[in-house]
Order: C-alpha cells, then structure tokens, then sequence
C-alpha cells in the first residue's frame, strides 16, 4: 500500500489517513495520489488519491480523448453533484441555486425549452425574470469575429461600475442579473462560452492550434432582457461576457431545468455596481504557446504553454552547483590592493617626529651659558682687580658684625651654626673664612651645630681650611667641638634653646663635651657669648631667629648671621627693627669682601671681577634679550592677526 | 581592623596635635607632655631619615634590576652610597677620607648644579616676556635690572649712586612688603591646614 | 586692666587659634546645606584638571613634588597640602595605565605620600596597583633632591608636574627639566624666592596662598572650602590690624 505524501509539508502518509498527521493538512482533497517513499516520480503524486482505493477504471468506450484525460475524481465529483440536483431537494434551493449545473464535460444536451427561451438555468432565469430582462427574441449577441479583440458594446458600457450617487441602491430590486440590450442567443440550451473556448482550446491543444481570440461580443443581457426572454435557451449575457472566446463551435450545453422558477432578485446597487465592466475586453493569450508542448495529464491537460503537472513534465534534477570561487576582474584585483595598501598604512603607527638633538633653545642656552662663564673664567684666571671693592660702612650689618665679634672676650664659647647648602659654598666662604679668622685669632671656643646634614661636613672643612691658612700647616683647631646634626628642624631648634645637652649629649667624636670646659657652663643657649647663623636660607633665619632670639635677647647676647644675597633682604629688617633681633648681618660675596676688608683680609682671587664682569653681562642679556624676544613676539602676533 | 584603624590613627593624631599646641600655650600645665611628644616626633624623623635613604636605594635597585632608562646613573648612585656609608661608618663621618670625598665630589657638583641656575635664571628672564607678554612680566624685568644695577659695581662704570639707592629702595621697602603679606597668606594658609588635621578632616596619614 | 591686657597679648596667639578653627567649624556646618560657593578662576587648577585627562588618555604618568619641607617644620603646610594634590591626582589617573609618581625630599613626607597612595588605591578598590616605589625619596638636600627628581622627569613617560611642597631657589632646576621634557608644570611654594623664580620659569606658578586653595579647587572636600573662606575673612582682619597699627606707631600712640 503506498502512502499519500501531504501536499503541504511533502511527508508520507498512510493511505487510510484523512489528514496529514504531522501538519494537519488534509490529504484527500487535493487528489494528490500516494507514492512510495523517496519516489520521485511526481506522476504518482498527481494520481488518483488513497481515498479512491477501487482500481483505476478502465476507460469508456467511445469517450473523447479529453474525458480520458480528465482524472476520474474529477468525474466523480461530476457525477455526484448532479446526483444532488436530480434528486428532490430537502429545503427550498434559493434562486440563484435552483438550477442545476451544467456538466463541464458533456457537450450541451438539447433540452426540450419552449422555444425563444434562452436561458437554461431556471435560477437563472427567475433572477432574469426579477429583473426583467428582455428575452432573446429581442437581439441576439453578436458573434465575435475571429482575431479580433473584445469590443466592448453600449450594452457593456452600462455594465460600468457607477457612483453611489448614481447608483440607486434598492435592495429589493432585482439588479442582480446584469441588464442586457441585446437578447440572449436563440440556440437553446447552449453551453456557456467560456466553457465552449476552454474544450476548444483544448482540443487545439491536443490538436496543436490555437482558436484565435474571438472578441466577446456578447453582452451582459439586462435583467428585462433576461425576464423578457425566460425561455432562451441561451446563456446570460453577462455569463457569455466573462467567457473566453473560442473559435470552434461551442458544445452544446447540457441544461437541465431546475424545477420551479426562482424569482430574479433585486440585486442592490454596489453588488450591481461590482459588475464586470463592459468596456472590459478579455484578451486572448498575447504569448504564442503555438510551439509549447500540450498537457497531457493532470488537471491541465490539454492546456499548452503551461507547466505540466506530469511528473516527466517536470525533471527533478540536482540543483546546479556554482563555483564558490569569486570571479575578481584584472580591475577589481587593483582596487583590491590598493585598498590593502591603504589599510596598511593605517595600522602601522606613524613614529612620532623624534624631536631634534640640537634645538635652537639648546643653542641659545650654550650662548648664554658662554657668554656668562667665560669672562668669569678670564678673570679668575688672571686674577683681576680691576673693579672697586666694596666699603663695610656701604654694607649694612658688615660693621656692626665686625664690631659685635671684635668685642667678644678671649676663649669665649661661641655657638656657631652651620645651616648653609654645600652648592652656596662658592658664594658663602669669603665671609665664613673671614669670620672664623676673627673667631680664631680670638681663640673663641666654637661649638658647631647644625640643622642641615651636610652642615658638619661643611663645618669641617672650613674650620681645618681656615687654621690650615692661618698655621701655615694642615693643622686642625683645637678649640671647637663638633655636635653634629640636629633633627626635627624646629622642634630641635626649640630643644636646642632650652635644653641643649639633652638634644646634642656627645660630639661628633663621641666625646661628652658638655663636661669639659668651657661647656660645663652652659646650660642654655643663652650662656654662649654668642650664636653666629650660617645660613642661605631666609626660612631658616626666620626659624633662629624666632626660636633662639628671645632667649638671647633676654641675656643681651648677640645673635649674628651670616648669610647668602638671596636671604639679605627678608633679614635685613630683623638687623634694622628697634629693638633689633639681629645684631650683625654678613650677606653675599659684597658682604664678605667687605667684612674682609673689615679685618685686612683683602682677597686677590679675582672673585670680586668675576662676579661684577658676570652681572654686567647678566644685565645687558637680560636687556637685549628681552627687548628682542617683545618685539619678535609682537611682530609674530601682529603677522598673525593680519593673517 | 580595617575600619578600627583609620579612627584610631585619627584620634591618635588629634590628641598629639592638640596637646602640643596646648603646651605651647600653656607651658606650665601641658609643657611636660608636650615636650615628650616633641622628642618622638625628632625620634621619629631621624628615623624617617633612614627610611628615605632606603626607600632611594630600593628605587635605584629596582632600576638597575629591570634595566630601565638611564639605570647606568643608577648604578653609580648605589656604588657611591655603598662607597659612602663604608667608609663613613668605618672612619667617622668627619675623617679626612670622608671630607675628601665630600669636599671634591659632593661639594663641586652642588656649587655646579646652582651655577648652573644662574644660567637658567638668564635664560627664562629673557623667554619671560616672549612667552607671558603682560604688564607684571614689564614690571618683574624692570625690577631685575634696577636691583642687579645696584647690587653690585658695574664693572665698566663702577658704581652708580642713584641706582644704589633705587637697589637699597626696591630690596627694603616694596620687596620686603611683598615678602611679608606672602608670608602672612602662607601662615594664614598653613593654620588652616594644620586646623582641617587637627579637626581630623585630612588625613594623610592613611586614614 | 594691665593684668587683662596682659594675658589677652599672652594668649593671643592661641585665641587667634581659636577663633581659626570656630570659623571653620561653622563654615563647614553652614556650606553644608547650601550649594557650592563659587570660586575665582585660577588657571593653574584648569589646566591641571586637563593635563591629568590628558595624561590618562596618552597613557603617561603624572609626578608630584613634594618638595623638601619637613612635617616638623614650618614648611610642613606646603607639604600636607602637596598630599593633598597627590591623593586627588591618584584618584583621577586611578585607572591611568602609568600611576602617578611622588617625589620627596624628606623621609616622612616620603612615608606620607606612601601612605597616601597607598590608602587611595585602597579606597578606590584597586590596591593591586599600589607600588611603594612609586614614592621616592630622592635626596637629602635641596641640590640633591632635585638632581634625583630631574630624571624621574625625563624618564617616566611625565605630561604634567604638579610641584606643590617647600621649594627653595633649586626648584628652576625641576621646572627646567619639565620644560625639557616638554610637560607642562604646575608650581607653587610657600618660599619667597622660589615663587619669584617659579614666576619666571613655570608654565602655571601658583602664587602666594594659591598653593593653598588647592584642596578647595580639586574638590577636597567641605572642610578645604571652608578653611579657604576662613582665610578671606583672617586677610582682612589683618589688614586692618596693619593699617590701624601703622596709624597709631604713626601718630606715636603705639610706642
């Protein structure tokens, strides 16, 4: 038993299935036959159906080429509903369906009509009747010539959709049937057109011609037509109308009287407005399907030009494989690469311009640098004097300084703090020297303390310079004593005020110098006969002065400071305040010199040319200079807004 | 521990803080706790010392270690610090081997470095008015030259009178004014953060 | 009378403290329910803002001076609020590729800033990227730690330096590098003769008490806000203190 394949999802069956049972489909209706699994062959498909199990029937004798083509269910469904209509009916048939269908298949019986009737159908001819349709006897429709197209008569062109304003909507108004102006053919019981064309194409298809288009010439007969003419034998115009034309003689229908007359009805307006046009002319095939193959099977048989429903017909075949290779043309391959160059060269990073080794501010600078240091190098070389030296009553602070550690007695115990930057040394040791010279030939008890880590170091240095200097021998000074370093900056500072043996207990060498002379005496830093700052800072002044000032002022000790040009002027008003926290001010290469000068010790190093040479020069760049860079801007800033 | 720690380094913090400036104030009553809190902090910052020297040499190392730029400079820092703490540990750190070494290496390349400031100075006075063309750059170059034309004798034309008195003028009236209304703001500037410590609104110090 | 005048110029000083912090307690409790007072415009601060963008967008780092003061010292204020810059700058280049870098020249600052960083980082959830070395210590005096800053300058990838801390004359040495090293540099010192140098070789120098808004200009919080009012109103009293003593030494009442 083959299975029916379901026309819709194409799964096989079993033949005693109705319905599809994987989609539901059903599987009778379409009349698709049931074929084997993986068959391909699609005649079995347009088979009879599995609902027809009976063996195929064998042909009639005598029947037409067309009827054996034509699939028995086909003819069944034929059969059976004209069973229906011959039997009596269980309820009123409406008037549209009263009358009985005329078979597709048989030619057109002659039916025994009173004559001049035109109309086979009686629903037919009961909607005619409604609406009053002329009856045949009137006109007749034009037969169509051959070739030519649909020609739309007057009567047709009433058939044009009107306007609801014009359309007169009468429900009850039989306007149903289309109104014919000309009378139904007089041939009775004849078959529709349409139905005539299509046997006759068919034929022609079997036969290999093709009827010519045959103008419809029929019109759409008015219902008073219709009414007029009951008893045409002659199909509807309208129905005439939408039939193709044929070119062979139409078959004879087969009619077969509806019993009772079904009343026309009143068609209302839009349903009559719906009404194929007139004007509207079916056109013949416009492709030549003369050369086409004809249909031999299926529900198309005899039909040329179409696709055959024969399973030959149709040639399953594997789908054609197309070469996955791209067909690239000589041009696309060059735009291909240059856009390969173009992504390139955007995913390699541009090195960013290295900037140059030798720029025009580095050469500037070694100008500058030049232009400084090498008149600075000529005069130390030659040891100039060429430039007045500074007098100690110009410079504030030098004379009172002079004086404060000129009246110091003999041994005196001295605190010294050494709170300068080892890169001030340059600037710093003429007036340090001077001071330790004063301090030595005093024989002053120096006792060294510092905030600064590289303070003990520098103290060092300068103590055993300066004795060396002044021996004539590297000797090391016998009255001093090195604390070393103080940390905590001001705290320590505050310590060192009040309690300067708890803070700094051994010296550098490790000996407990506060036991021995002169520093048993101390307790605090306003024992010392005086406290001498060495700073190039004016925080750190600020920091002595506030912290170790009051205490020696109230034992009108002298606090003294020794400083860089840089720190002068922020301690310059502590030395010129009243009462004055500065008792003595030493500060910068001016200063040193002439506290040298204070004491005869007049310097032959060529420093003081040095460094007047170096301002001079200092203050003609910074005046050439900056005048040039003013003016080269403002050109440049005016160059730009002109622009 | 990670939310006790924070408030217990603030409290610690704002309590020190206030005793000390308490002591100050009132040396009588808080002078005794105020000066133990002084001798840790002076602890304290000697060893914070060490710590910054050891932090130094762990960067180096690090640089040194991974080859980075300029790590040869780095080997030198590490070798002179060895070389330093050797011999200044073994000799004292006033020997005459350590003076030596501080006296020809450590001296002439600080006096070199602020030699070289004069340079720069130099030179950033002559790009200032090209790079900040305004009136108080006018008025910053002006003041440089009246003061270096009297701070010294010019060496050509010897010393000048008038400008000895404009250079004496501009360092002792208007310089030193400015200088102290900075510092006035500075101070101002420095009890309000020494107050948003104390307050414990910051805290750096990890809290 | 003498008695009271006596111990009102005793305790001056500490009443002057007093009267700081009540000012800023109150301006904290009432800047609390109102909006953000509106500050004036210092460029330093707007270009900073930009140049740690900047920064984090060129994947290169920032560096922070702290300069050289020391916490025990007078100079300790510039170096607390130098934290301060470091702790907003590490927030804002917290998820910079390059951390930024603190140098120091002082050991406890440089334990400072360590702790800093470090609890930043800790704050942001992102401790991984704490690295100790990234605070420096890098010379024991002034000379020194600028000749060790300078190549922390050249050679860590720098586009901005932010120098907030106690700097002396040496400071031309750092601003000379980043100018170098084409970074922009953002400076400021509570030293005279640093500011006067900085005004001449810094980009954006920081001048006088500008240093000292910078808490307040970085969003620090309520409490800088309310110091920097504190300060306005303290500038003006002192103003007028200067004004009236100078009138009254001049009119020899003062002796």
């Amino acid at each position: 038993m083959t299975d029916i394949i379901c026309p819709l999802c194409g799964r096989p069956n079993p033949p005693d299935r109705e319905e599809c049972k994987y989609c539901q489909a059903p599987l009778k209706t379409s009349g698709f036959a049931a074929s084997p699994e993986g068959s391909d062959d699609l005649h079995e498909l347009f088979s009879t159906s599995g609902e027809n199990t009976e063996p195929e029937k064998p042909p009639e004798p005598g029947a037409s080429d067309l009827e054996q083509a034509i699939p028995d269910w086909l003819k069944e469904t034929e059969a059976s509903f004209k069973g229906k209509f011959e039997g009596e009916p269980e309820e009123p048939i409406p008037d549209e369906l009263s009358g009985k269908p005329d078979s597709l298949l048989s030619p057109p019986s002659e039916s025994p009509r009173p004559a001049g009737s035109a109309i086979d159908d009686e629903w037919l001819a009961s909607l005619l009747d409604e609406a009053g349709v002329n009856q045949p006897d009137q006109a007749t429709p034009e037969q169509p010539e051959q070739g030519k197209p649909f020609e739309e008569s007057p009567e047709e062109a009433a058939w044009q959709p009107q306007s609801p304003a014009e359309d007169q909507i009468e429900p009850e108004a039989p306007e149903s049937t289309p109104k014919a102006e000309k009378p139904l053919p007089a041939e009775p019981a004849q078959k529709p057109e349409w139905l005539t064309k299509l046997e006759a194409s068919s034929n022609i298809k079997l036969e290999g011609g093709i009827p010519p288009a045959e103008p419809e010439q029929e019109k759409f007969p008015h219902t008073e037509a219709l009414e007029e003419e009951p008893e045409q034998q002659t199909p509807p115009e309208w129905l005439a109308k939408s039939m193709p034309e044929e070119a062979a003689e139409p078959e004879k229908e087969t009619e077969k009287k509806v019993e009772g007359e079904i009343a026309p009805a009143e068609l209302p307006g839009w349903l009559e407005a719906m009404r194929p046009s007139e004007d509207l002319t079916p056109t013949g095939p416009v492709e030549d399907v003369s050369s086409e193959d004809i249909v031999t099977a299926g529900p198309l048989v005899g039909l040329r030009g179409v696709i055959s429903a024969h399973p030959s017909a149709i040639k399953a075949r594997k789908p054609p494989t197309y070469s996955i290779k791209l067909r690239v043309t000589d041009e696309q391959k060059a735009r291909v690469e240059l856009m390969e160059e173009l992504l390139a060269d955007e995913e390699k990073p541009t090195p960013l311009p290295s900037p140059p080794v030798i720029s025009s501010r580095y050469i500037f600078r070694l100008v500058v640098a030049a232009i400084l240091l090498l008149p600075i190098f000529w005069m130390i070389i030659t040891k100039s004097q060429s430039s007045s030296t500074p007098q100690p009553g110009n410079i504030p602070g030098v004379t009172d300084f002079t004086q404060q550690i000129q009246h110091l007695p003999a041994a005196a115990p001295v605190l010294v703090a050494f709170d300068y930057e080892a890169g001030f040394s340059a600037e710093m040791n003429p007036a340090i020297s001077n001071m330790l010279t004063q301090l030595m030939r005093k024989s002053a008890y120096l006792t060294i303390v510092t905030t600064n880590p590289s303070g003990p170091a520098l103290a060092e240095s300068m103590i055993a310079d300066v004795y060396s200097q002044q021996v004539g021998s590297r000797q090391s000074y016998p009255y001093y004593a090195d604390l070393g370093y103080i940390p905590g900056g001001t705290l320590g500072l505050l310590g060192l005020a009040t309690s300067p043996k708890s803070v700094l207990p051994y010296a550098l060498s490790g000996y407990n110098v506060w036991a021995g002379k002169p520093l048993d005496t101390i307790s605090a830093v306003k024992d010392f006969s005086a406290v001498i700052v060495i700073t190039n800072d004016a925080d750190t002044a600020r920091i002595w002065i506030e912290q170790i000032g009051p205490q020696l002022q109230s034992s009108e000790k002298p606090l003294l400071f020794v400083s860089s040009a840089q720190a002068a002027p922020m301690i310059l008003p502590y030395y010129q305040a009243f009462p004055s926290q500065v008792q003595g001010l030493v500060a910068g290469l001016a200063g040193g010199v002439a506290y040298g000068r204070s004491i005869g010790n007049i310097q032959q190093n060529g420093i003081w040319d040095a460094y007047s040479i170096a301002v001079t020069i200092s203050i003609l760049i910074l005046l050439v200079g900056s005048v040039a860079g003013g003016i080269v801007k403002l050109l440049a800033s005016n160059k730009k807004e002109k622009s | 521990m990670k939310r006790i720690l924070p408030i217990t380094n603030t409290v610690i913090a704002v309590i020190s803080g206030v005793f000390v400036i308490l002591g100050y104030f009132f040396p009588g009553s808080f002078g005794g706790i105020q000066s133990v809190l002084i001798g840790w902090a002076i602890i304290l910052a000697a060893f914070a010392l060490l710590l910054g020297i050891f932090n130094l040499a762990w960067v180096h190392w690090k640089k040194v270690s991974s080859e980075g730029k300029g790590h040869v400079y780095s080997i030198v820092l590490l070798i002179s610090m060895l070389i330093m703490i050797v011999v200044a540990g073994i000799s004292g750190p006033t020997s005459a081997l350590t003076l030596w070494i501080f006296n020809n290496f450590q001296v002439p390349v600080e006096a070199a470095l602020l030699a070289l400031l004069a340079v720069i100075l130099v030179y950033a006075g002559v790009r200032l008015l090209s790079r900040r063309p305004k009136w108080n750059s006018i008025l910053f170059l002006v003041t440089v030259l009246l003061v270096l034309l009297g701070a010294v004798p010019l060496y050509f034309l010897g010393t000048i009178g008038p400008l000895n008195a404009v250079h004496d003028w501009l360092t002792q009236v208007p310089a030193v004014a400015g200088a102290r209304g900075l510092l006035l703001g500075v101070a101002l500037g420095t009890v309000a953060t020494g107050l948003r410590i104390l307050i414990g609104s910051d805290r750096p110090y990890g809290g | 009378m003498d008695q009271a005048l006596s111990m009102v110029t005793s305790y001056l000083g500490f009443l002057f403290i007093l009267l700081c912090l009540g000012l800023i307690l109150f301006f904290c409790f009432s800047d609390s329910a109102r909006e953000k007072i509106k500050l004036r415009a210092i460029q330093a601060f707007s270009r900073y803002r930009r140049e740690v963008d900047l920064a984090v967008e060129a994947g290169k780092r920032l560096h922070i001076s702290l300069g050289r003061g020391t916490i025990n010292e007078l100079q300790g204020g510039s170096a607390f609020i130098g934290l301060t810059i470091l702790d907003r700058c590490a927030r804002a280049a917290s998820n910079s590729d390059r951390p930024p870098i603190a140098t120091s020249g002082d050991g406890t600052v440089m334990v400072l800033s360590q702790d800093t960083l470090q609890s930043t980082y800790r704050s942001l959830a992102a401790e991984q990227r704490y690295d100790p070395t990234n605070a420096r210590f890098t010379g024991l005096t002034p000379i020194a730690f600028a000749a060790g800053a300078m190549p922390a300058i050249h050679d860590e990838h720098v586009s901005a330096n932010i120098l907030a801390g106690h700097f002396g004359t040496e400071v031309a040495l750092l601003t000379e590098a980043g100018e170098r090293s084409q970074s922009l540099t953002v400076a400021g010192s509570d030293s005279i003769p640093a500011q006067a140098v900085l005004y001449a070789t810094a980009e954006e120098p920081l001048l006088g008490e500008e240093l000292y808004a910078a808490g307040a200009y970085l969003g620090g919080g309520l409490a800088h806000t309310a110091s920097l009012r504190m300060q306005d109103i303290l500038r003006w009293v002192l103003v007028a203190a200067i004004i009236i003593g100078a009138i009254l030494k001049l009119l020899g009442i003062l002796a």
